[in-house]
């Protein structure tokens, strides 16, 4: 076979084209799937939808007293997008790389590309180039109705070239973000699992660090992605977008950037290193399977025909079997008692208040930092439980294993619901164990840093079991949005996109947009599920508005337990409904 | 030329290949055979580099996959019918697996068309039927025009008009002198396609030969005398070196041919009413080899 035979006449083989081949490659392979379309779409509309809602309330002034300058709300309402469009981004990056973990398709890229570096690589630029100038044409868009708007109302025009600016950083922070889904699906094995790296990543990680490290963690955070992008897209003289996620950065635009491509450029380099030694398949029989059969054996023999008990029994095996499953439960049980014990350890009663702390104060101080410490880890642990209601709800789909289940169990309520009491039943049992555990380290620990706590103290109990609840109530969301969007990976973007994302972009517009119509979108913020907020025990508060003199809806705390309760009871209404309708 | 040498793959305490040997020649097609588990698709997907071997080494033309600087022109393979993402069209599949070697995409049309997926290249694969997409894998490894070709399991799904189209194909691709190894568990199809068959069970060969010897070589072939005085033969015959079993009034002789035993007759002048050779079908070998091997065995029905 000689280097002759080996090029036929139809193919151009010289060896500077291979990378641009590669890359052409990948920009097919990404574009001719229809989700990347769609992210893509979105990510041209969010702009343009947010950025629009932000700046059409501004009044119009008739006034020639003061010139007024556009530019801080031209630069608001691009900003403000830079967050939800960086999160789109990531996921055409884990499009990009997930797509080869649907069934055997790895197998047949490395059998055309063998050097696993150049693949990803390859896959680097069309996700990156593609989501960086869509943002371009979407930001620019929303740049432009801010630019006509602000026009129209009397304001002067903000610097053209600084205005470029901004938007060509907001681009370039979703290309950033592009990079590292792509890291993020390279370095694990499937797409739930990207979705889930990206997620902590962007979203839980700077919660985390501020939970570990405390006051320290401030300089730190500030160089992590989400906290990076705000840096990178907050140009003088419009204020940081501050959201609860990260306090406002201290960083300059330029360090930003810099912090953002390091992050990006680092964990592409540590995924490729990962994922360039893994094996292609996951290897059955490495290990020996866990048996059940042992357990199966001691449970009551039940009757010989179909029971609403057996096939909870059947979930229950299936979704045991999983490994997943097993492996994020594990991982709740220890991020629930670690972070407790952190928490509890992080300040003292002198630290929380300046003041001379009385007893009374004390009192408050032990209550509040027993509820706050026993429900610590829930920040990260309700994003892996509500991935186990998911991977309960969509093994089947993403197998085609729910055609055998449904032939087993053809009534479709008896499904969902065992399926979502499963679900529940798991995380109750791993959350009640894990904060019960973690209940005695807590008050040792804060009984050294100076609180009153007890363990008898009906805080403890109740934080316990609120914490259970909310937990449960976040499986059952999980895995009835599992039953309407049926893919693993796409339930937990859903639940990012809606529980993180837009209600605090959203809760962050009611202030621009108050006492106008549009306030009303903003105000959905509001009525979206809060796990972190739910758990918490609050004193009765004092008599408040649920709608203010502005037309802004507050939501109290006492309130976001009932929120949840009705999202959870929705979403699997909603999911068995589906179920009942649409064809598997 | 594929080569195989001494390889060994563990998964943890499972030995999957053990010392596994054997060449694929060019002009041939060689056929792969073994139970279900015994490293057939393990064996294959080391050679093309998605499995790496404990020890040994698997070449092909005497390069490792990996260091093959144009893989899709030198192996085409078909590993498994799921290499397509079902949101994709089967034509965006072929093109962008072109596109890593710089290929046409008048070429992807006429491998579609060569496997007859033409009408239905711009539908997505996940709405194609296993044959289907067994043809598109079939269409992809032909994309390089290579001068290897590694199938496994290429005849699942298809119907009989692209079973009999396949047979013809590979044939094609042997008398063109292209190497071609073809793992199977259809025993018929590939006594139909291989002249050169390797057995393997538990992550070793047991029986490398062709397919014409291979019931010889493996005491498969019988030699079956019919005659009145049957009984007179059995010590002449086992003097001179074979092993006879009675059926009747036939004998049944292993280790001699039927002119070795034909010629003993003769001399002995005893009158025959039958002398045949009975060759053992494939099926038969293949079972008799892997009788002790097989991994996941039948349980008896209770």
């Amino acid at each position: 076979m000689s280097a002759i035979r080996s090029r036929p006449a139809w193919s151009t083989v010289t060896f500077p084209k291979t990378a641009w081949r590669l890359v052409r490659s990948e920009a097919v392979k990404l574009w001719s799937l229809i989700a990347t379309r769609g992210v893509l779409l979105t990510l041209f509309l969010v702009p343009i939808v947010l950025g629009a809602i932000r700046v059409l309330p501004v009044p119009v002034f008739t006034d020639e007293v003061i010139e007024r300058d556009s530019t801080p709300i031209l630069f608001e309402s691009i900003a403000l997008s830079a967050l939800p469009m960086a999160f789109i981004a990531a996921v055409v990056g884990i499009i990009a790389v997930g797509s080869e973990y649907v069934d055997d398709v790895l197998s047949g890229s490395l059998a055309a590309v063998p050097r696993r570096a150049a693949l990803i690589l390859a896959k680097v630029v069309p996700a990156a180039a593609l989501t960086f100038f869509v943002s371009v044409f979407g930001a620019s868009a929303a740049a432009w109705i801010a630019f006509v708007t602000l026009d129209s109302r009397g304001y002067l025009a903000a610097s053209l070239f600084e205005t470029a600016m901004l938007v060509a950083s907001v681009a370039a922070g979703c290309a950033l973000f592009a990079i590292l889904g792509v890291a993020a699906a390279a370095v694990s094995r499937s797409t739930v699992m990207a979705v889930l790296i990206v997620l902590s990543l962007v979203f839980l990680v700077s919660r985390l660090v501020l939970v570990i490290a405390g006051e320290a963690g401030l300089q730190l955070v500030e160089w992590l992605p989400s906290s990076a992008l705000q840096a990178m897209t907050t140009h003088g003289p419009a204020e940081a977008i501050v959201t609860d996620m990260a306090p406002a950065s201290s960083l300059s635009p330029s360090q930003g950037s810099i912090a953002l491509l390091v992050f990006a450029l680092g964990a592409l380099g540590l995924s490729i290193v990962t994922f360039s030694r893994r094996r292609v398949h996951r290897v059955i029989g490495v290990r020996r399977a866990p048996q059940f059969f042992p357990l199966e054996r001691r449970m009551r023999a039940l009757p010989l025909r179909s029971t609403f008990a057996g096939v909870i029994r059947s979930e229950a095996l299936k979704a045991r079997s999983a490994p997943s499953v097993r492996w994020l439960l594990l991982l709740s049980l220890l991020a629930n008692v670690l972070l407790a014990v952190q928490w509890a350890g992080l300040t003292t009663p002198e630290q929380q208040q300046p003041d001379p702390v009385r007893a009374w104060d004390l009192e408050y101080l032990t209550f509040d930092q027993s509820n706050r410490a026993i429900i610590a880890g829930i920040a990260l642990t309700h994003l892996l439980i509500a991935g186990v209601g998911a991977i309960i709800a969509t093994s089947d789909f993403a197998t085609g294993a729910i055609r055998p289940a449904l032939a087993a169990v053809p009534n479709r309520a008896r499904l969902v619901l065992a399926k979502v009491f499963v679900a529940a039943a798991a995380t109750f049992i791993v959350s009640a164990a894990s904060l019960i555990t973690a209940a005695p380290l807590v008050v040792v620990v804060l009984q050294h840093q100076g609180y009153n706590a007890s363990l008898t103290d009906p805080v403890i109990g109740l934080s316990i079991l609120r914490g259970s609840l909310v937990l449960v109530l976040t499986a059952a969301i999980g895995s009835g949005l599992g039953f309407i969007v049926r893919s693993a990976s796409g339930t937990l973007l859903t639940l990012a996109a809606t529980f993180i994302v837009f209600p605090y972009v959203l809760s962050w517009l009611q202030e621009p947009t108050r006492r106008t119509p549009f306030v009303w979108f903003a105000n959905i913020s509001q009525l979206f599920p809060d796990p972190i907020e739910a758990a918490g025990l609050h004193h009765p508060s004092t008599s408040y508005q649920i709608l203010d003199t502005e037309n802004r809806l507050h939501f109290g705390s006492e309130l976001d337990l009932p929120v949840l309760l009705v999202w959870a009871t929705a979403t699997v209404l909603i999911g068995w409904l589906g179920l009942r309708r649409r064809g598997v | 030329m594929i080569e195989f040498r001494n390889l060994t793959k563990r998964f943890g305490a499972k030995l999957a290949l053990d010392n596994l040997s054997f060449t694929a020649v060019p002009g041939h097609v060689t056929g792969f055979l073994g139970p279900n588990g015994s490293g057939k698709t393990t064996t294959m997907r080391i050679l093309l580099g998605l499995e790496f071997a404990t020890s040994g080494v698997a070449l092909i033309d005497g390069e490792p996959y990996g260091q093959i600087t144009n893989p899709l022109f030198k192996v085409g393979a078909l590993l498994d019918a799921r290499n397509a993402h079902p949101g994709r069209s089967g034509f965006d599949h072929l093109r962008a697996l072109a596109l890593t070697h710089g290929i046409s995409n008048d070429r992807v049309e006429f491998v579609l068309e060569e496997v007859g997926l033409s009408g239905v290249a711009s539908r997505r694969v996940g709405g194609y039927s296993l044959g289907m997409r067994q043809r598109l894998g079939i269409a992809a490894s032909m994309l390089g025009d290579p001068a290897v070709y590694v199938f496994d399991e290429p005849v699942n799904g298809l119907d009989p008009d692209g079973v009999i189209w396949f047979r013809e194909l590979v044939t094609s691709f042997a008398a063109e002198g292209k190497t071609v190894l073809l793992s199977s568990h259809l025993i018929s199809e590939v006594a139909l396609t291989a002249d050169h068959v390797i057995i393997v069970g538990r992550g070793t060969v047991i029986a490398d030969s062709q397919l014409s010897e291979l019931a010889r070589v493996h005491g498969a072939e019988r030699v079956i005398v019919r005659s009145e005085q049957a009984h007179e033969l059995v010590k002449p015959l086992e003097a001179a070196g074979a092993s006879i079993a009675a059926d009747g009034g036939a004998l049944i002789v292993e280790g001699l041919t039927a002119a070795e035993v034909g010629a003993q007759v003769a001399r002995l002048g005893i009158p025959l009413s039958e002398l045949r050779t009975h060759i053992e079908s494939l099926e038969d070998t293949y079972r008799q080899l892997t009788d002790s091997s097989v991994e996941y065995r039948t349980g008896s029905y209770r």
